[in-house]
């Protein structure tokens, strides 16, 4: 059972990617690709100059791609009811937990490589010039954010905007509320940076725990959204179909 | 004797007040290739989601290839192959790949996913097309790629709602004899919607859907003969549109028509002609000759829905 649930959910996620290589926009994933590291390094040198904390500039590196993530998975769940292929694909032997952990994994692994892409060019200039997230001496928090708070951020994002898609009646609907949480994620991240900093951060351990807690905080609440989601996917829901 | 491919005892769906499908009986044998005909709004596509499990009945059930479609949804969904009709591609997918996901949705081992993708294209001459992204490609060739994809993993039962709807006439053809191919040869049964009688004549057996309620069922030859009409075809002149209306108030005609230099009266089995030919006559207009055809499943059909029929037929 378990071999075959991943198989399909490969077979969704490879689908997703090869269906994006024609990307629906004029632009093409090039232009993406520039805009996100062009995006990066004026943010590093900006907010470096502006001597902003270790916590504030990792937030607006991973502000594009956190958008940018909640687009897909709603246009990819919403999207594709809209775009009438959904009805044949739930009409075969797919599972329905396939087709949207599929489409979690397809969105999540790509979220991730753009939140790679929207840090490096980043960190690179911070690192050389000794200033931002390097000015305070704490390259583990830089890490640490990187890898454990960031990653199952951007997850959360991704699993907010398949329950928003389940539940809402239109894609363009499900598509705003979307970008509503990551846009609010990004702004509870920036809240408790400025907390930090206001409580007179700054020590490299108590950064650490900080990052730590929010680590496992949000890896729970994924968990919790993810089992809600795995339960309540249905082809009546999906197809809404009264 | 074989179990039924579909059987529904007493199926019945309602979105709010409105009943869709209404208390239907249906019984599809193994092997048979089965049209469900009827005009737009008929409850077709609603009954195909039902038979799916893609859509619970309100009450009664169906059982596909033995299986129950309340429990055992995802059995049928293996087994069986479905073009809707919305083609339902990825238009930034290539043919190839479209078929490709399937066949591995299908669980195809990869040797013979790719021998069966490339027969199947090379029988509808897609082959040399098979990496073009289905985005540019004409409504015919697209809906000849959705059948391709509904056959990929040679399911024992094929649901076609209104398969030949986009296809021109040369591969309509094609398409009818893959279909009689497919259940008269491979074993496989055949279920079709669809709104044309000529299409549904070719079918094994018919079911008649209007209104969500089932009217008629039999095969094509006895459904030809419930609508007892005849078609008198009278050419010449001076017909006129208060005679199609003089002719249609009698009770024996069933409905008249002008087509180019021709008056088409329909008329019940057992109406003498010759009356309708005097009241023409008797109008002025010029009669050049007279013919009586034999009525076909198209004209029985209007009979049956014109007329109503509160009774269920069964031939």
């Amino acid at each position: 059972m378990m071999p075959s649930m991943i198989f399909d959910s490969w077979t969704m996620a490879v689908k997703e990617w090869r269906e994006w290589r024609f990307v629906r926009s004029r632009f093409g994933w090039g232009f993406l690709v520039i805009l996100i590291m062009a995006w990066s390094l004026i943010a590093a040198l900006l907010l470096g100059y502006l001597e902003a904390g270790p916590l504030i500039t990792p937030i607006v590196w991973a502000a594009l791609p956190f958008v940018l993530s909640a687009v897909m998975i709603t246009d990819s769940i919403a999207g594709e009811r809209e775009r009438q292929t959904l009805e044949t694909l739930l009409a075969s032997r797919l599972p329905d937990r396939a087709f949207v952990l599929g489409k979690i994994i397809a969105v999540t692994l790509f979220g991730w490589g753009l939140l790679l892409l929207g840090m490096i060019p980043g960190l690179l200039q911070q690192a050389w010039a000794q200033v931002g997230v390097f000015a305070d001496g704490h390259p583990l928090a830089v890490v640490g954010w990187l890898v454990s708070v960031s990653a199952p951020s951007l997850v959360l994002v991704v699993l907010a905007g398949a329950l928003i898609s389940l539940y809402t009646p239109s894609a363009r609907f499900a598509f705003l509320l979307s970008i509503a949480f990551a846009g609010a994620v990004a702004l509870g991240a920036t809240g408790l940076a400025v907390w930090w900093v206001a409580q007179g951060g700054g020590n490299p351990e108590s950064l650490t725990t900080l990052l730590a807690v929010l680590a496992l905080s949000v890896t729970l609440v994924d968990g919790c959204l993810l089992g809600w989601l795995l339960l309540s996917v249905h082809r009546d829901r999906l197809l809404a179909i009264g | 004797m074989p179990a039924p491919a579909v059987l529904t005892e007493q199926l019945t769906r309602t979105f709010g007040s409105q009943m869709v499908i209404d208390h239907i009986d249906l019984d599809v044998p193994s092997g048979a290739v089965y049209g469900v005909l009827g005009p737009m709004g008929a409850g077709k596509t609603t009954l195909v989601r039902l038979l799916l499990g893609l859509a619970p009945p309100t009450s009664g059930t169906a059982w596909l290839l033995g299986f129950d479609v309340r429990t055992d949804g995802d059995a049928i969904r293996a087994r069986t192959g479905v073009v809707l009709q919305s083609p339902g591609l990825y238009e930034n997918l290539t043919a190839i790949e479209n078929l490709e996901l399937y066949a591995r949705i299908w669980h195809l081992p990869a040797v013979d996913r790719t021998a069966r993708i490339r027969d199947l294209l090379q029988h509808l001459d897609l082959w040399t097309r098979r990496h073009e992204r289905v985005a540019g490609w004409s409504p015919t060739m697209r809906h000849k790629l959705a059948i391709l994809r509904a056959l990929v993993h040679r399911p024992a039962l094929l649901i076609l709602d209104e398969p030949t709807a986009g296809l021109d006439v040369q591969d309509q053809e094609l398409l009818r004899g893959d279909l009689n191919r497919l259940a008269h040869q491979d074993g496989a049964t055949v279920l079709i919607t669809t709104r044309d009688p000529n299409e549904a004549a070719l079918c094994d057996e018919i079911a008649v859907l209007h209104q969500g309620r089932l009217l008629a069922h039999g095969t094509p030859k006895s459904l030809a003969q419930i609508g007892n009409a005849t078609r008198v075809v009278i050419k010449g002149a001076g017909f006129t549109a208060d005679l199609v209306r003089l002719v249609e108030s009698r009770r024996d005609v069933c409905r008249a028509f002008i087509d180019r230099n021709c008056l088409i009266v329909e008329i019940s089995c057992g109406t003498a002609c010759a009356s309708i030919v005097n009241l023409v006559v008797e109008s002025g207009a010029d009669i050049e000759s007279v013919e009586q055809v034999d009525s076909g499943l198209a004209t029985a059909y209007r009979s049956i829905l014109e007329h109503s029929y509160d009774a269920k037929h069964d031939f």
